[in-house]
């Protein structure tokens, strides 16, 4: 499974160069491979469906303006989820400075938001536990799983260090054994 | 009640590391046995180990994108490789350092002991180096980057806190404000063109941090200045080096900082 994955990201790159040079062929390619594993990880991190559709748009057009800046020699994965997570928390940001200046008139849609996110076909309760982690953790777990990449890869795409990386897995998985004991009982 | 985590538990946690390294998939013996009879585990593992379920983009979404990105399709030039970036960096530093210098009297040339010379010419050395390496590491997303970019300006000012320290003596202040200003001043005005020039270099890159990029690019700038300094300034005592000249070096990060910060808060306001 993860050496087809590999394989996979060899093709990715000449895509890549090719996107770089201009091909129109490579660039549909390319998003047609690549926005399901942003999806995937826009998905668990947003509620809704339209949040995620904003972001997603979003991140290509982050990745199409700094397409130059792209090395074959590099691996591509952490490079497209540098992209996609600076996109993720810019509108987190954006976000929180709206609301921040918005004055509360109303009790806050809480239950719809929720709902909307528990619409979501396909959400496992993964997702949701995933949702009780940290961010900095919930972050590096899903690059790791959903991404499939290695740790030195998140380690490029969170511009952090190998040991912080396998130090935030690890207690991720600590913490998630914690919330699985608490939620068995 | 949470029951902690034993060794067998952390067996668990390594083989999730090697898989998610991509190195295997299959599980140990050991490991299996243990899975067997811990169902914290079990479950940690299926959900790690499980295939990822979530729905699907639609088509109407990347055809979207599709036509967003042909819109403005077309080859570009490729960004140059994180050496040779850093070396261009450096190499722009040393020219200007070597004009500004050589258009004003070297009073610090002469003031200096070779020790003091020598200490204090490696600390400038290497930071520019590690500075000019963060800058071009910062350019290119995903970079691995071997020291984040805050440390190298800690490195840099803690190396030159300590050298200053070590190689130079406590003298009596001798007209610590009028005179500090002064080399203050003169260091600022250098900075602020420096740094320009230094973004018209780096203009090219993808820096995903405004804050950190302009702080970066604030702190070759007044490093360079500080450099200037050194050799031309005849007070070279403690006091003098750390809060004016030193004072160059925070000031110009700061301004930087603060002026990506900005920007990254106006791109963010008018998107």
């Amino acid at each position: 499974m993860r050496d087809d994955e590999r394989l996979g990201e060899a093709k990715m790159r000449s895509l890549m160069v090719r996107y770089q040079d201009g091909d129109s062929e490579a660039v549909e390619e390319l998003v047609r491979g690549l926005s399901p594993l942003l999806w995937r990880y826009f998905t668990s991190s947003h509620s809704s469906r339209s949040d995620t559709e904003d972001l997603l748009q979003e991140c290509w057009v982050q990745i199409h303006r700094s397409r130059h800046t792209y090395r074959a020699a590099d691996p591509l994965l952490p490079w497209i989820f540098a992209i996609a997570r600076h996109t993720r928390l810019d509108a987190y940001r954006r976000r929180r400075r709206r609301e921040s200046r918005e004055t509360l008139t109303a009790t806050p849609p809480e239950v719809a938001v929720r709902a909307d996110h528990l619409a979501l076909p396909g959400q496992t309760l993964f997702t949701h536990l995933l949702e009780k982690l940290p961010d900095s953790q919930r972050e590096v777990l899903l690059m790791l799983k959903v991404s499939g990449m290695s740790m030195e890869e998140v380690a490029r795409a969170t511009s952090s260090t190998v040991g912080a990386i396998k130090q935030k897995a690890h207690r991720a998985y600590a913490k998630l054994r914690e919330i699985i004991e608490k939620e068995g009982e | 009640m949470f029951a902690g985590i034993n060794a067998d538990c952390k067996l668990i946690d390594a083989e999730l590391d090697t898989q998610f390294a991509g190195r295997s998939s299959q599980l140990s013996l050991q490991a299996k046995k243990h899975l067997d009879k811990c169902e914290r585990c079990r479950t940690l593992y299926s959900y790690l180990a499980g295939e990822f379920l979530a729905d699907t983009v639609s088509g109407e979404v990347e055809h979207q994108i599709l036509q967003t990105i042909h819109g403005s399709l077309k080859p570009v030039s490729r960004l140059r490789s994180t050496a040779a970036i850093a070396a261009q960096l450096i190499i722009v530093f040393f020219l200007i350092s070597v004009a500004v210098i050589s258009r004003m009297k070297v009073v610090g040339f002469e003031v200096m002991s070779l020790p003091q010379l020598i200490g204090i010419s490696t600390i400038l050395s290497f930071g520019v180096v590690l500075l000019a390496l963060s800058q071009a590491w910062q350019m290119r997303p995903g970079s691995l980057r071997r020291i984040p970019e805050w440390t190298s300006v800690g490195i840099l000012a803690s190396g030159l806190l300590f050298g200053i320290v070590l190689l130079f003596p406590w003298k009596t202040p001798e007209a610590f404000v009028v005179r500090g200003w002064r080399c203050l001043r003169a260091g600022l005005v250098m900075a602020v063109p420096v740094s320009l020039v230094f973004w018209f270099l780096a203009r090219r890159g993808a820096p995903l941090s405004l804050r950190s990029f302009g702080g970066t690019l604030g702190a070759i700038a007044g490093l360079l200045a500080v450099t200037v300094l050194q050799y031309t300034c005849d007070l070279q005592d403690i006091g003098h080096l750390l809060v004016w000249h030193g004072g160059v070096l925070v000031l110009s990060t700061l301004g930087g900082a603060l002026i990506g910060d900005c920007l990254s808060r106006f791109g963010a306001r008018i998107r």
